[in-house]
């Protein structure tokens, strides 16, 4: 296979309570649809119900997300996993080369991500498995309580370093 | 300092040195208990010196311990003014009240006349006598008496403190009992109490918070419910007898309403006769209710003026709109840190660090950084966009066309959809055909231009220009979220996950056929505005027989994590051809001399007949602009339209945004057109520019003038056709 090339390509930031590095060898797909029948298939498909917004589901070997009311997210934590068969009619936009993440974990995260983007981090209002579509640095990103004090933030791959650079930064001077 | 959506709260709290800090707190319940604000008396020179509000001058009394020498008068319109009254004469100061009203209540005539304070009833102040400071009132109405004093102390009732309700924008309501505006609701999870609701008794004020707690707690599917709260032992609440009564005679000019920003009536009076009747232009002619108090003690005696001089009632006069900070705040506070070099975001292709790396100088373009042109070249990018056009004209070269929008257009009604958005026909674009296509604002003028690749029946592969991609894919969600919501699309941008390049020149097929061995790219199998994709290392690209400097090219796309490793290996595998990359300017001057329109002449402002482009239009179909094009003016034949332009002193230079103007043209103002695009040709050997000019192309061949009045030049060009080379397009189907 071609070689694959990061868009971020820096090393870890790591602070006490606070580690921020690239995460990538994953899969996402945005899969759209038009008919209730083909939540049926999503669920057939992935093992879970198609999820509520804000609050990601994990399937059997695919998290999903509802980024749009026909539209959701689906994350494999392997690259170029191969989706589940499903409906025909459910329309497939692979993204994984669109999107670069980064993992943000410890104690200081959600201190960090207050300071980036205009979401209640709070501890009792963002819990491990909720997400939300936010910016920032003027860009949009996901940003996905995947485990406690662990986030995962999804940029846009042209904006990714710039979104990386942000964050680096605001881990500084917390004290 | 202002609450925001999703009860977000923004604290301000001020430190020792000076400045502050800001607080959010996202709150998921949230009482208002804000109280209300005392508001002056409008009368004659009320802004002397020792007059100042009831309120404040039991502040002194209580909180500072500062008493008025000995003679005080109170002058109030409702009853709490008497609280300030009575204390000043427990406190030995000899006390009279102007009361506005008929008569006092009974016990507060009693508690009065056991303190010795003296009260005129139905009395306003006609003057205020005093230079420096207020030294005699002399009253008017029942009793027209002058009293000397030290001190007068006005009260003409309260306004609750709604700013933080309204933030969110509900509107305040106004309420005749107490003449002031109360809350006209409450966002979800809020609450009231007291004061802010107009309820001015304690013990009421008291039952009012009781009964907020528990809601709150409800509001929080809190089980436990709220204990009883115990009343203090104070008296029943009094009534608040508050009545607004208007002055017996019309009021001098320097009666002032808000003493912050000196508005007096008379500048009401003024606003009123020049037509600045809204209470939102009032307070932008007057700068009533700006600054650091907001309009807190001034809004409601100005709404009663301007009420009074329009002929309504102050609730259909209404209120201005109340917005963040409630509270002056310094600058530090709000500022943000610093952030340096990262003041905006930089957007970086995927091949960005290949460009660094081997001599590219870059641009920016929007916030993208491009590269501008490569050193292999020329140090200078005059130097070397040259050699950059040569290459691709006479061989082969590749650029990065990753910047281009990209967007996924899939459902059983995306041909129909593109069919509407785009001026020329795509219901019958066969698969793995691109084509060419202009979509329109509704106004009717040009948005943008781009291809769209047919890659099944029911997915496009959409081409943007890179400054309009962000537009045009919320254009494309608008129509389908607003407009068609009947039919079946979904629209994805793919800007991000699909990188490009452009392998352009007589060359190009020689270097994919090195570069791709054993795939077919023949002219048979792959013509001009042909598109397919075929898998390459277990990766899919997307070959799009498409050209945009007129040369025989192609546009290679894929995954953009795997676009460096593709880049490297054609520019490996051509090697042998000669193929280097070339920049953005060589890509840009190359295009002019095709004749294509691109950003500088999509601007916004011109139609597709403008651009020469009008005949692309269908009459077969409906599209978005359709009508609106076809406006007088639009359609007028003088309009500024596209022409080619020859430099005909080959001493002087052409340059761009030059303004054109006939020979018998005087050289001043704004002329007939102005070119948009300029560039050496090398083709031609000689400067060559686009522009748009009055009445277009009826003048071609005509001699006219550029003029640069920036640098005093002034240059002889030829008005010619805007497609320089090639004008059958032997080349685009070689």
């Amino acid at each position: 296979m071609l070689d694959g090339h990061s868009a971020i390509s820096l090393p870890a930031v790591e602070r006490e309570g606070l580690a921020l590095r690239e995460a990538p060898g994953f899969t996402l797909a945005q899969l759209g649809w038009f008919e209730k029948s083909d939540e049926k298939s999503l669920r057939d498909a992935f093992g879970v119900s198609v999820p509520k917004p804000s609050v990601a589901s994990p399937g059997e070997d695919w998290l999903l997300m509802r980024v749009a009311p026909r539209q959701i997210w689906v994350i494999a934590e392997s690259p170029n996993a191969e989706l589940p068969d499903m409906s025909a009619s459910i329309l497939r936009t692979p993204l994984s080369s669109g999107r670069s993440r980064m993992a943000l974990s410890g104690a200081r995260a959600r201190n960090v991500l207050s300071r980036c983007a205009p979401i209640d981090f709070h501890a009792d209002a963002f819990k491990t498995g909720h997400f939300a579509t936010t910016g920032i640095h003027h860009t949009p990103v996901l940003i996905h309580c995947s485990a406690a004090d662990k986030f995962h933030v999804y940029a846009l791959r042209s904006f990714a370093r710039a979104v990386w650079d942000i964050v680096a930064d605001s881990t500084q001077g917390l004290d | 300092m202002g609450l925001y959506d999703d009860n977000q709260a923004v604290l301000y709290s001020r430190n020792s040195a000076g400045g502050g800090t800001l607080e959010i707190i996202r709150a998921r319940t949230i009482i208002h208990a804000t109280g209300a604000t005392e508001r002056p008396l409008v009368f004659p020179n009320n802004d002397r010196a020792g007059v100042m509000l009831a309120g404040a001058v039991r502040t002194y009394l209580h909180r500072f311990a500062l008493l008025p020498q000995a003679r005080a008068v109170v002058v109030t319109n409702n009853d709490a003014a008497y609280a300030a009254a009575f204390d000043l004469a427990e406190a030995g100061t000899a006390v009279t009240i102007a009361e506005m009203r008929q008569a006092p209540r009974g016990d507060q005539l009693a508690r009065a006349a056991q303190l010795g304070i003296a009260i005129f009833p139905s009395s306003t102040i006609a003057d205020v006598v005093g230079d420096k400071q207020v030294r005699q009132v002399k009253l008017a109405g029942r009793h027209s008496v002058t009293i000397d004093c030290d001190v007068l102390a006005m009260s003409g009732g309260w306004s609750p403190n709604v700013h933080l309700t309204s933030h969110g924008g509900v509107k305040p309501t106004y309420d005749e009992k107490i003449a002031a505006f109360v809350p006209g609701a409450f966002a979800s999870g809020q609450f009231g109490a007291g004061a802010v609701q107009g309820c001015f008794g304690l013990l009421a004020a008291m039952r009012q918070g009781e009964a907020a707690a528990s809601a709150a707690l409800q509001h929080l599917d809190h089980k436990k419910t709220v204990k009883p709260i115990e009343l203090p032992a104070v008296g029943e609440d009094r009534a608040y007898g508050v009545a607004v009564i208007a002055h017996a005679t019309a009021l001098p000019a320097k009666s002032f309403v808000d003493f912050q920003n000196d508005v007096t009536v008379k500048d009401i009076s003024t606003a009123h006769q020049e037509g600045f009747h809204s209470v939102e232009h009032l307070k932008r002619y007057t700068t009533l209710g700006m600054g650091t108090d907001q309009g807190k003690t001034s809004n409601i005696n100005a709404l009663m003026q301007m009420a009074d001089l329009r002929g309504l009632t102050v609730r259909e006069a209404g209120t201005t709109t109340f917005r963040p900070p409630y509270t002056p705040l310094s600058i530090g506070a709000i500022a943000g840190r610093s952030v340096g070099k990262h003041f905006r975001p930089v957007r970086r292709s995927p091949l960005h660090d290949w460009h660094a790396a081997n001599g590219g100088t870059f641009i920016e373009a929007g916030l993208w950084k491009r590269v501008w042109y490569y050193a292999w070249a020329g140090a200078s990018p005059e130097e070397a966009y040259i050699k950059e056009m040569e290459l691709v004209r006479r061989g082969v070269g590749i650029a990065d066309v990753s910047t281009l929008g990209k967007i996924d257009v899939q459902g059983p009604d995306a041909a129909e959809f593109l069919n509407r958005v785009y001026v020329n026909g795509f219901a019958k674009l066969p698969v793995g055909k691109a084509r060419y296509g202009v979509m329109l604002n509704d106004d009717g003028v040009v948005l943008d231009d781009g291809t769209a690749a047919r890659i099944s029946d029911t997915q496009f592969y959409l081409t943007t220009t890179t400054a309009q991609a962000g537009e045009v894919m919320s254009w494309l969600e608008y129509l389908l979220q607003c407009h068609w919501t009947d039919l079946k699309v979904h629209v994805a941008s793919l800007t991000d996950e699909w990188g490009g390049m452009a392998v352009s020149g007589p060359d190009s097929r020689r270097a994919l056929e090195v570069a791709f061995q054993g795939l077919d790219v023949s002219n048979e199998t792959l013509p001009y505005m042909g598109v397919r994709d075929f898998v390459f290392h277990g990766v899919t690209v997307r070959l799009l027989r498409i050209s945009f400097s007129g040369e025989l090219a192609y546009e290679v796309h894929c995954p953009a994590k795997h676009t460096m490793a593709l880049w490297h290996h054609i520019l490996s595998a051509a090697r042998p051809l000669g193929i280097k990359p070339y920049g953005l300017e060589a890509l840009a001057s190359l295009r002019i001399e095709k004749g294509h329109v691109a950003g500088l002449e999509l601007d916004h402002r011109n139609t597709l007949d403008d651009l020469g482009l009008g005949r692309m239009a269908s009459t077969m179909k409906p599209f978005v602009g359709q009508a609106l094009r076809m406006r007088e003016d639009l359609q007028a034949p003088e309009r500024w339209s596209l022409v080619g332009l020859e430099l005909l002193e080959p001493e002087k230079k052409l340059r761009g945004a030059s303004i054109l103007f006939s020979m018998d043209d005087q050289i001043k103002g704004h002329g007939r057109g102005y070119i948009t695009s300029v560039t050496w040709s090398v083709e031609m050997q000689k400067f060559i520019a686009l522009g748009l000019y009055q009445g277009g192309l009826k003048h071609e061949g005509e001699e006219i003038i550029a003029a640069f009045p920036l640098k005093g030049e002034q240059t002889k060009v030829k008005i010619v056709s805007p497609h320089f080379i090639d004008q059958e397009g032997t080349r685009l189907h070689a």
